[in-house]
């Protein structure tokens, strides 16, 4: 506990040192949200996963991930926090489709500035995926297990969407922590 | 009037615009996610709206004078009474005040209670305190009154000490859009309160939610029921102390502290809670596996303070219908568990209770301090129950 503390009260103290939140955030910080989608790159078809969630609830729920704090905003974090970001993603996100992982690889991850009305200035951890498409018929069903930040973070939610190629999203599942046998609930995504 | 009306209108416009375009790298889970509501885009015509008719004057409810013609209704408490009393209201108010404040009853619409400001959250229904004139805020007062619990710092006086908490944050805050103003207190009615057929009172504000469902003449149902405060635990605010949540947090404090340390063990859930689960627009948050400590294992004056913290909550409704609830609940005490994370004393960060049995859920979080700039800690908690929230109803 008093580990987890003094982890918190640095994370604040760091970011309050570099100017980047103008209140403490006496409300819950937002969930995470992931967001799929398809584009075209050298006249192939890949999937996309953008996935965001607020730096202060990471740090309290991986202590390995500090290091991330510290890194400049919107620039790409270094290869070394990017590898730890990796590493932690593998242990909290997987995606399958016919029982097979789609193998989501992380490309890129950088700090951005974000504001909310009710909460004021915080750091979001944006993280950006691509996987090959599955060959075959239709993308969906997909199963996906997710369960960063929530696995200590109770009152953590995810929200997963779909975005178009015209920037429409569509919600597709919005869960809380629960474990079944151990591990995360996968969750069905369909359109 | 008009003129006043739409130079506000303006005015909320042109601060949520510019708010709008300062700001930048918006969080993409503007959509939904467990904190408040985020940025939406430009508000709606009818948010705008409702943003305009927030106001700045206390309204003072705690030293409201009754109105004698609440007299017509008798002095026999109970369900006659406070339809009566409603009665009362509805004959004379407007039309465009009633209009706003008798909704038809969903639960669609009793879902748009929130923790936040008003500013933050217009979609609460009904009319604000301060759109009231005094004597009809007087029959507002003895509604409240006869549908809630009347002890200290209990039911009524909880809503008044919330109302003085806003108008103290007034005085300190610069977030002129949240509306921190006991005039922002709302009160609806969903559904026409009479003897037959289902409606609800509705009465909420910035850290309030109190939804009553009668159904045929009965109360079918007394949550979601969410009370947060800021300044916590205590602040002088129209004349008087106010300490509308000391005595929650000392009971679950009380009880935690009285638990041996194997209890303790057995009790202590995994994780950390930075807020309550089944807060507003969460109504799925409810756990269905309860994780904790069970109530059997506590002795007898273990349960008595149990029953204490239960009470600080179930008592917001008045005597009769709230010895229902506990009665219930004391029934239901072999089922029940208790779980939390952080200190016993529940004075710090991210300290969290919850008691969870068949139908209870409660529900009490500390978070670091929002509205009023200065350092420290205040509750959100909620008490819902889970066979008959919204009295159980499902549209």
């Amino acid at each position: 506990m008093m580990i987890r503390k003094s982890r918190q009260a640095l994370v604040l103290a760091v970011v309050l040192l570099t100017g980047l939140v103008t209140n403490a955030h006496g409300h819950s910080l937002p969930g995470s949200v992931l967001v799929f989608s398809e584009e075209m790159q050298q006249q192939e078809s890949q999937l996309t996963l953008k996935v965001t969630f607020p730096l202060e609830d990471m740090i309290i729920a991986s202590n390995k991930l500090e290091m991330i704090q510290g890194a400049p905003i919107n620039q790409a974090l270094s290869e070394q926090a990017t590898q730890l970001l990796a590493d932690y993603f593998s242990q909290h996100m997987k995606v399958q489709k016919d029982q097979q992982d789609l193998p989501f690889t992380l490309q890129k991850a950088e700090l951005n500035k974000a504001y909310h009305h009710d909460l004021g200035e915080y750091i979001l951890v944006v993280s950006y995926f691509t996987a090959p498409k599955p060959e075959g018929g239709k993308l969906f069903p997909l199963i996906l297990s997710y369960d960063a930040v929530m696995h200590e973070i109770r009152s953590h939610r995810a929200t997963v969407y779909w975005q178009e190629t015209n920037g429409d999203q569509q919600k597709l599942v919005r869960f809380r922590f629960k474990r079944e046998e151990g591990k995360p609930k996968a969750y069905l995504l369909n359109r | 009037m008009k003129t006043n009306y739409y130079s506000k209108l303006a005015a909320v416009f042109g601060v949520v615009l510019a708010s709008t375009v300062a700001n930048y790298g918006m969080a993409d889970d503007s959509h939904d996610h467990n904190g408040p509501p985020g940025p939406k885009g430009p508000p709606s015509e009818e948010d705008l709206a409702i943003q305009a008719r927030l106001g700045d004057t206390s309204t003072l409810l705690g030293t409201t004078a009754i109105p004698e013609s609440v007299d017509a209704c008798g002095t026999d408490s109970g369900f006659t009474r406070l339809v009566c009393l409603i009665d009362i209201l509805k004959a004379d108010v407007s039309d465009e005040i009633l209009e706003l404040m008798q909704l038809d009853y969903s639960v669609a619409e009793a879902q748009n209670w929130s923790n936040l400001p008003a500013g933050a959250f217009p979609a609460r229904p009904g009319v604000f305190l301060g759109e009231l004139d005094v004597e009809q805020r007087g029959v507002v007062k003895a509604i409240l009154m006869e549908a809630t619990g009347l002890d200290e710092n209990e039911g009524f006086d909880e809503i008044v000490q919330t109302l003085n908490a806003d108008d103290y944050i007034s005085t300190v805050s610069t977030d002129y859009k949240a509306g921190y103003s006991s005039f922002n207190g709302k009160i609806a009615f969903l559904g026409t309160p009479s003897a037959k057929g289902t409606w609800e009172l509705y009465y909420g504000g910035h850290h309030f939610a109190f939804a009553n469902t009668y159904q045929d003449g009965k109360l079918i149902g007394a949550t979601p029921s969410f009370r947060g405060i800021e300044p916590f635990p205590s602040f002088e605010m129209n004349g008087r102390t106010n300490v509308p949540m000391l005595q929650e947090r000392d009971a679950f404090a009380a009880l935690l502290n009285s638990l041996t340390s194997e209890q303790k063990k057995a009790a202590r859930l995994e994780g950390t809670y930075r807020d309550i689960l089944a807060g507003p627009q969460a109504d799925d948050a409810m756990l269905d596996e309860q994780e904790g400590l069970s109530v059997s294992e506590l002795n007898d004056d273990q349960v008595a303070l149990l029953l204490a913290a239960i009470e600080t909550y179930v008592g917001d409704i008045n005597a009769a219908d709230a010895k229902k609830y506990m009665d219930k609940y004391t029934a239901e005490l072999p089922d029940t568990v208790i779980g939390f994370t952080g200190t016993t004393d529940v004075n710090s960060e991210d300290d969290y209770v919850r008691i969870h049995g068949p139908s209870l859920w409660l529900e009490f979080s500390l978070q670091s301090n929002k509205s009023t700039n200065k350092v420290g800690n205040h509750p959100h908690s909620v008490w819902r129950d889970r066979t008959d929230d919204y009295g159980g109803q499902t549209e």
